[in-house]
């Protein structure tokens, strides 16, 4: 049976639109009787509160089972007519298994406060903005930082007007773009070897052999950064041209990779 | 002569480094020139050296003599040498009568394999006739037949400081030579000390005396060089980069050849012979060998191109005096602006 029952009620003023708020009941048990957990309240009440699912603390001292039941309150909705609103009471449950009471934990009140203030109808800012000051100077800064940047990318990818058609790796990528696409009959690969060939003899000025290559990277040392694979390049055109004619080692891909990459480093991109 | 059976050319290719390195025993700082006269002997051609007097020359030659094996014989050039002198020698025998002898050509017959003409341009042109004859046929008519030097090489050597009471190759004799090679001082100051302290240095003879001798059997040379030829292979591209580099050397304005202050459509009068570029290609074919390849590449090319082409190259008159500065330069372009492959 019942042997103690205390309730602390919350604050009974000042809350706001989402605010929580708890009320507290302390509950002693004599054994063999127990709180019926599963009849505790929990959800939506009425128009204005959310109760969440209670937290129920508890102690044994003796024959009798003190709990304490946590009751978390949220304000959910508050209306201009109404000040002060309803906290439902609630029913608590004991039983021993077959026989069963209910102690009663009584209803309060609190008051609600609306978020704008009294007697406004509506919210506005306290002053309107400035308007922005039209600047043409800054207009044109901006207007010229476009432009600027649109040419970066243009140039980042295409390259200045007409430089593609002096620079030999630019005009190397293109032919072997070209070569590609038509795929004729006839010694492809040799023709593909032949184009960069051509593109480092017109780079350095004159023809390049596998003998000549660290010359080639002394005077034109931005290339250095490949030197591995122009090397391998120039390893496997003297196979081709001039050993075994074997073309397996060397995938057109590879050699593509290459001349885009020099392309790059004779842009300065590299 | 027939090369021996288990001898393959794995094998001769080692025997020919064994053979440079007993040269580079005699003449340090002279790893090139080494390199080509073995080019040179492989590839059955004559070598012109040239050079300053004092850095080599002669000694080169005597190493390689004597390396090489078979005979030897040598002749000095000068003003008063007459063909006759090479072929017979005639003298009063003890007992008054005339006697005639077989001069330094003959003397050897078949066996002569080294023939080193010193100061060849001291001589007079009726010698270098004579010397055309047996460079190009290996042979010379006297005494109503014909002698034939099958394994002959000939080495000549050629100051080019002194030019008084001298007689300049023509060119059909120069042509003949495989290839003329010019010897300089060691520039590396280790190497100079060497040869001015080193006391072994100052005994030629005795420094000679101390190589291996026959270190190649010569009599095989001819079988085996042949075989090089067969051996190493070349491609239609660097068959096309072969012909390219000697077309440039007979109108190297086609290629876009420039060279200071020449009107270099005016700059050569005759390029490389159709010989010079059979020489050039037989050359390139032993120092493919020699790398160790079976395929020939450009940088075989490269490696004899001047000493086999230099002088095959005539300039106009005009030119002609320059000739030293300029052939340097023209084949250096030449190699820089024909395409490869």
């Amino acid at each position: 049976m019942v042997r103690e029952l205390a309730v602390v009620q919350p604050r009974g003023f000042g809350y706001l639109l989402g605010d929580r708020f708890e009320r507290t009941v302390t509950m002693a048990v004599r054994a063999p009787y127990r709180l019926d957990r599963e009849a505790l309240p929990s959800g939506r009440l009425g128009d204005w509160l959310e109760l969440a699912p209670p937290r129920v603390d508890s102690e044994r001292d003796g024959e009798l089972t003190r709990y304490v039941i946590h009751f978390v309150y949220q304000l959910i909705n508050v209306d201009p007519g109404f000040r002060e609103i309803a906290v439902p009471h609630h029913e608590l449950v004991y039983t021993d298994g077959t026989d069963s009471g209910k102690v009663l934990v009584p209803a309060t009140r609190v008051g609600v406060t609306m978020l704008r203030p009294p007697g406004s109808d509506s919210l506005q800012p306290a002053h309107a903005p400035a308007p922005l000051r039209f600047d043409p100077t800054r207009l044109w800064i901006c207007a010229l930082l476009a432009v600027a940047a649109v040419a970066a990318l243009a140039w980042l990818r295409w390259g200045l007007p007409g430089g593609s058609r002096t620079r030999p790796f630019a005009i190397a990528a293109r032919e072997l773009a070209a070569l590609g696409r038509r795929a004729v009959a006839g010694d492809v690969h040799g023709d593909a070897l032949r184009m960069v060939h051509r593109a480092f003899d017109a780079t350095a000025g004159r023809t390049v052999f596998p003998e000549t290559l660290d010359a080639f990277f002394a005077d034109h040392a931005r290339f250095a950064g490949l030197r591995d694979p122009i090397t391998l390049y120039f390893a496997h055109s003297r196979r081709y041209f001039f050993e075994d004619g074997n073309d397996d080692a060397y995938p057109y891909a590879e050699l593509v990779d290459l001349v885009e990459r020099c392309r790059d480093v004779e842009r300065g991109l590299g | 002569m027939q090369t021996s059976t288990d001898a393959t050319l794995g094998d001769w290719r080692h025997r020919a480094l064994e053979f440079e390195s007993e040269l580079g025993k005699a003449v340090i700082g002279q790893d090139h020139a080494i390199r080509l006269l073995a080019v040179a002997v492989f590839a059955r051609g004559h070598a012109l050296l040239e050079g300053d007097v004092g850095v080599g020359k002669t000694t080169l030659l005597r190493a390689l003599a004597r390396v090489l094996g078979g005979d030897f014989e040598r002749i000095e050039g000068t003003v008063d040498l007459m063909p006759n002198d090479l072929v017979y020698h005639t003298y009063i025998k003890e007992d008054g009568r005339p006697a005639v002898e077989p001069g330094p050509l003959l003397k050897h017959g078949e066996r002569l394999a080294t023939f080193f003409f010193n100061e060849v341009n001291r001589a007079r042109p009726q010698v270098h006739s004579l010397l055309l004859r047996v460079m190009a046929e290996r042979s010379v008519t006297a005494f109503n037949r014909e002698y034939r030097f099958p394994h002959l090489q000939v080495f000549a050597d050629r100051n080019r400081v002194e030019k008084e009471e001298t007689f300049e190759l023509p060119a059909a004799a120069r042509d003949r030579f495989l290839m003329e090679l010019n010897i300089a001082m060691p520039a590396d100051a280790e190497l100079q000390r060497q040869l001015m302290f080193d006391p072994r240095f100052y005994d030629v003879d005795a420094l000679i005396g101390g190589l291996r001798e026959g270190v190649l059997p010569f009599a095989e040379l001819n079988e085996v060089a042949a075989q090089i030829q067969r051996f190493v292979r070349t491609s239609p591209a660097i068959e096309r980069y072969a012909l390219e580099l000697c077309a440039a050397t007979r109108a190297p304005a086609d290629y876009g050849v420039t060279l200071d202050g020449v009107e270099i459509s005016k700059l050569v009068l005759s390029g490389v012979s159709p010989r010079g570029m059979g020489m050039l290609m037989r050359a390139a074919k032993v120092a493919a060998w020699l790398q160790g390849r079976d395929a020939l590449v450009p940088e075989d090319l490269h490696a004899v191109l001047h000493e086999t082409v230099a002088h095959r190259v005539f300039f106009h008159p005009v030119y002609e005096l320059r000739r030293d500065e300029l052939i340097g330069t023209l084949l250096d372009q030449v190699k820089g602006k024909v395409a490869a492959p």
